[in-house]
């Protein structure tokens, strides 16, 4: 793959940046790093890479929820301290409250954020019909498929429009059949004018998942997790299919690396 | 009896609708709109247990034709897996009336006061052919369709199917 710079893409704004970050077990035990990263504003970023390559850590950083044992996060121009504010997750394992029902779990993250009652319902609203879950406002998980789940999960994240959506393994808990149409749909979503968010951050162990949706992704080796490559495939128009010669080669390479 | 019944009243399989979607694309995207049965077998990683109900459920929204060995979208199977959203709902909705049990379930709200009718009521009909067990996943899965669709809901408090608002 060509890693040419494209200038607009070099002059995107950083959302978050990671400056010599180092995660280490027990304070002597090497977990990942040091390495930089960049997150910047508008792309679908994703972190590939097998167990151990410290992806979910990497993506743990990113959000705040985890605290790099050395380095620093950077959040624009400020140093990032306790939770990224502008982040929301998205989980493999789905993360709904059980007793609440689809719109209240939706709506939950928007609470939080100092929303009224009515602003919270109308912006759930939005962000459930956006998921194609309209139907399903009153439905409580143990009802849902699991599809549907991610779904909710991905509404829920998307309500509190944050600038940056990071999702770790959200389609790997999920068959093939059903990860393929919620793929489609993260597209969709991404692409579509109604939806304020515009940066991601996705976490899989999959390369052709990666491939498949991002303008760069980040290749890790395992033990301890650091970076293998960064591939830009900004200039692959989508949708890409898994049988076309430039997506089959950008696979290969990545397994190459990993190999 | 039981045969005839089995004709009225196919079993829904118990697919989730999601799952549905991803098999019109797999084959919208697939040469000819039409993929070799076993080839969203092992190829693909599904096991019969899942790959089974979903090409039925395919089947009973007439999206997918199925003949030796062949599995390919029909005119409206076509149409659906290109469909963008909100048109696909709609669509879909249409389709989900050729389903016995839900168009069942939506003729029994209309008249009913409120829309509202006790799952109950559905329930003891469909125990007289399956088990209880399987009377209750009929339902469910009947639910989970009809949500997608916007044909019914149902109201946990009351135990209720109701018509949406």
């Amino acid at each position: 793959m060509d890693a040419t710079v494209v200038p607009a893409e070099a002059a995107r704004k950083v959302l978050v940046r990671l400056d010599a970050v180092e995660q280490l077990y027990d304070r002597k035990i090497r977990i990942l790093g040091p390495m930089d990263l960049e997150v910047r504003e508008g792309e679908f970023l994703s972190l590939v890479g097998p167990s151990g390559c410290g992806k979910s850590t990497l993506l743990r950083i990113v959000a705040g929820v985890l605290q790099p044992t050395r380095g620093r996060v950077f959040l624009g121009d400020r140093l990032l301290e306790g939770v990224n504010r502008s982040a929301a997750l998205v989980f493999q394992s789905f993360a709904l409250f059980p007793w609440l029902t689809v719109v209240d779990n939706v709506a939950l993250g928007l609470e939080a954020r100092g929303l009224g009652v009515h602003e919270r319902l109308k912006k759930a609203e939005k962000y459930i019909d956006l998921a194609g879950l309209a139907g399903y406002e009153r439905a409580y998980p143990k009802e849902l498929s699991r599809g549907m789940k991610q779904l909710v999960g991905l509404a829920r994240a998307l309500a509190v429009e944050p600038e940056l959506l990071c999702m770790d393994e959200p389609f790997s808990a999920l068959d093939v059949l059903t990860a393929r149409t919620m793929r489609d749909l993260v597209l969709d979503l991404w692409a579509s004018p109604e939806v304020l968010t515009k940066s991601i951050l996705l976490v899989t162990h999959s390369i052709e998942e990666a491939v498949s949706l991002s303008d760069r992704v980040v290749v890790l080796k395992a033990n301890p997790g650091r970076i293998a490559d960064m591939v830009d495939l900004a200039s692959l128009p989508r949708p890409r299919r898994a049988d076309a010669p430039a997506v089959r080669e950008v696979v290969d390479h990545m397994y190459t690396l990993l190999a | 009896m039981k045969k005839k019944l089995a004709k009225e009243w196919p079993p829904l399989p118990h697919a989730p609708i999601a799952m549905v979607f991803g098999l019109l694309e797999h084959l919208r995207d697939a040469s000819g709109g039409r993929e070799d049965l076993y080839k969203l077998g092992g190829p693909l990683g599904l096991e019969l247990d899942d790959l089974l109900p979903v090409t039925e459920a395919a089947k009973q929204l007439g999206l997918v034709k199925i003949a030796s060995g062949d599995i390919e979208l029909t005119g409206e199977g076509r149409i659906l897996a290109a469909a963008e959203a909100p048109d696909r709902k709609e669509r879909l909705r249409r389709q989900l009336f050729e389903i016995p049990l839900l168009r069942r379930i939506h003729e029994a709200l209309e008249p009913a006061e409120g829309g509202r009718v006790l799952k109950k009521e559905f329930l003891d009909l469909l125990e007289e052919h399956f088990s209880p067990v399987e009377a209750e996943r009929q339902l469910g899965t009947a639910l989970d369709w009809a949500r997608y669709g916007e044909l019914f809901d149902f109201d946990p408090d009351t135990e209720e199917f109701v018509l949406p608002s």
